[in-house]
Parts: structure tokens; sequence; C-alpha cells
């Protein structure tokens, strides 16, 4: 981000939570986002990518897990409190505020999405033949 | 959604053996986890989104469990050294792994040897966000749409080729940047992806 707000880079591809105070004091210029929806508001004015090439959905997200054979009384009191705080309407209004959506879930049902994602993506790279660094 | 009714019935189970620790006589000499600081490594430099919420998590599990919780971020490499990181550490539930569309969606296809396998290493506890990426431009770039985005491919006729020659690298494409469903991944979007050097880094 910081070579493209000085000119090095012209052309990227960034979170809307990332890019947002840059896009609003008009530094850079935002084109269209991933979603099959438009982003939340202030950036819901940016055309989606599947205005232009219908079917195109794709989002950022990040969670948490834990190494392989944490006990899962832990693992499953981490998640209890986290889906508390994902569901407070305080921190929901945090995380709306840096134009993301909350995503709770219990570990069985992140475990699916994540799956989901390597299969998804695995289909991308191979159609694309993206490698690392190109 | 469909539940593996084994795993499951593994947590609930798991739930039960933890209230047995502490009924009386039964109770271990350690005090409940947490009973010391909670450490969230999150691959990537300070200021990202899964930063930026990664801290939002830990300042108000500060709260609720009355220990520290301490973000430590190791970025560099796409994350893949950092969750090595997090993959060796005690399984004790004080070192906690923040993961995401890049170390565990894009990662496992994009690097053969990858040394870590997101839902063999790791116990996946919630997803915290989902954020959607966007297309910027440094205001110099002669393009305001990706309708134009797409038009300024074309050799010949191409402002965008003309200024701005073979960018060398365009940093921080995101993993979930170029994707997206599978089933009507058309042939122009793969040129659209193929056009665009990726960096896989930001979120």
């Amino acid at each position: 981000m910081a070579d493209l707000l000085g000119g090095h880079v012209k052309l990227m591809m960034d979170s809307t939570a990332a890019a947002l105070n840059h896009i609003r004091d008009g530094r850079i210029k935002a084109l269209a986002v991933t979603t099959a929806r438009p982003a939340p508001p202030p950036l819901d004015n940016i055309p989606t990518i599947a205005a232009t090439l219908p079917g195109f959905d794709a989002a950022g997200w990040s969670g948490l897990a834990a190494p392989a054979r944490t006990p899962l009384e832990i693992v499953a009191k981490v998640n209890r409190d986290m889906q508390a705080l994902l569901k407070d309407d305080a921190v929901i209004r945090q995380i709306e505020q840096r134009a993301a959506v909350p995503a709770p879930g219990t570990p069985i049902e992140f475990a699916d999405f994540i799956k989901k994602e390597i299969d998804t993506w695995g289909v991308v790279v191979k159609a694309t033949g993206t490698k690392p660094g190109t | 959604m469909k539940f593996a009714p084994t795993r499951r019935r593994a947590l609930a189970l798991a739930g039960a053996v933890g209230a047995s620790f502490a009924a009386p006589g039964l109770v271990r000499a350690q005090a409940p986890w947490p009973n010391k600081p909670v450490r969230f490594v999150v691959p990537f430099p300070p200021g990202q989104a899964a930063d930026i919420f990664a801290r939002l998590m830990a300042e108000k599990l500060t709260d609720i469990w009355k220990q520290q919780v301490i973000v430590e971020n190791k970025g560099g490499g796409s994350g893949i050294p950092a969750t090595e990181y997090g993959k060796a550490a005690a399984p004790d539930g004080y070192t906690l792994m923040v993961v995401s569309s890049g170390t565990f969606g894009v990662n496992p296809s994009l690097y053969p040897d990858l040394p870590y396998k997101p839902l063999v290493d790791f116990l996946p506890i919630s997803n915290i966000f989902l954020v959607p990426l966007v297309i910027v431009a440094h205001p110099t770039l002669p393009v305001n749409t990706l309708g134009e985005l797409i038009a300024a491919r074309n050799p010949v006729s191409s402002p965008m080729r003309r200024r701005v020659r073979e960018p060398r690298s365009i940093s921080a494409w995101s993993s979930s940047s170029c994707a997206q469903n599978s089933t009507s991944f058309t042939s122009r979007t793969r040129a659209v992806v193929r056009q665009w050097p990726t960096c896989w880094a930001a979120t």
C-alpha cells in the first residue's frame, strides 16, 4: 500500500479495511470490489467485479486456529467467547466501520469453510497457472 | 450446513471432560486456562485486515479472560514462516494462530512444499471476519473502471501500456484477489488474472 500511495506501484488489490481511509482521502482510486455484493458503506458506491465479469465472488477473511493437540475444551471456550464478541452490537459496529463483516460460527463450520476455500483456490490456481511471485 | 456428528460429539465430550476436572476432588493443581498471557500470532505486518481484527479480538478477550492477549506480528514469506512457527508452538492454548484466506485458503495450492497442512496441523476455532477486496489504482493511472482496465490489456490502443510498462511487481494481490466460483470461471477472468502479477500477501 505504501508503494501504491507513493506511485511506485500503479495498481494493486487490498482489503477494503486496509484501503478505506486512503480511498476516502482521494489518495487512491477504487475500481471494483471482489465480492458479489457491494462493500458496506461508505464504500458501497464502488462497482463489483461481477458487474463486468458475472459470477465473480471472492473475499478475504481471517480467523483463529490452535496448534493440533490443543485441548478441545480450550478450543471450545475460545470459540464460545469469540461468538459472544462477534454477536455483540458494539463489536459488530467496530468491524463494519472498517468495511468488513463479522463471521461467527462453530469450529466445525470454520473447518468446513476452510476446506471449501482450499478447494476453490485449488481450482483457480490450476486454471490460471498462478505461481508464487509471478 | 451439515455437521460431522462424530466431531460434534467429540467437542461436546471435551466440554464434559473439562467440567469433570472442575468438580471437587478432581481439581488439578493447575488453575484453569488461561492463567497466563495468551499470544495471537499474526502472519502479517501491522495494519492489514487480519492484524486489525485480531487486535480487536485480543483487546476484548483480554477483558473477558482477565489475562493479557498479546498480538505478535511475524510478517513476510506469504505468512508461511509465521504459520510454521504457530504449528510448532506448544499445544497448550497459550499460542493461537491467526489464519487467513492467504495462509490457509490459497497457500496450499500455490506452494507444493508448504510446511504445514491447515486442517491437520491446526484445529480451527472460529472465523472472525470477511472483507471485500478492492482493486485500487494510483490517481495517475489512466483507467477509472474495470472495463477500461480490461480494455487496457489490448496492445495497440492501450494508454496504460504506453504509460505503465510491465509493472515489475504489483504488490499485495491478496489471497482472495483473483478468484471466484469455479463453475463460472470464464476465460476472460483467467485473462485478467494472468495479466496481473500476484503477491498473495494482503490478508
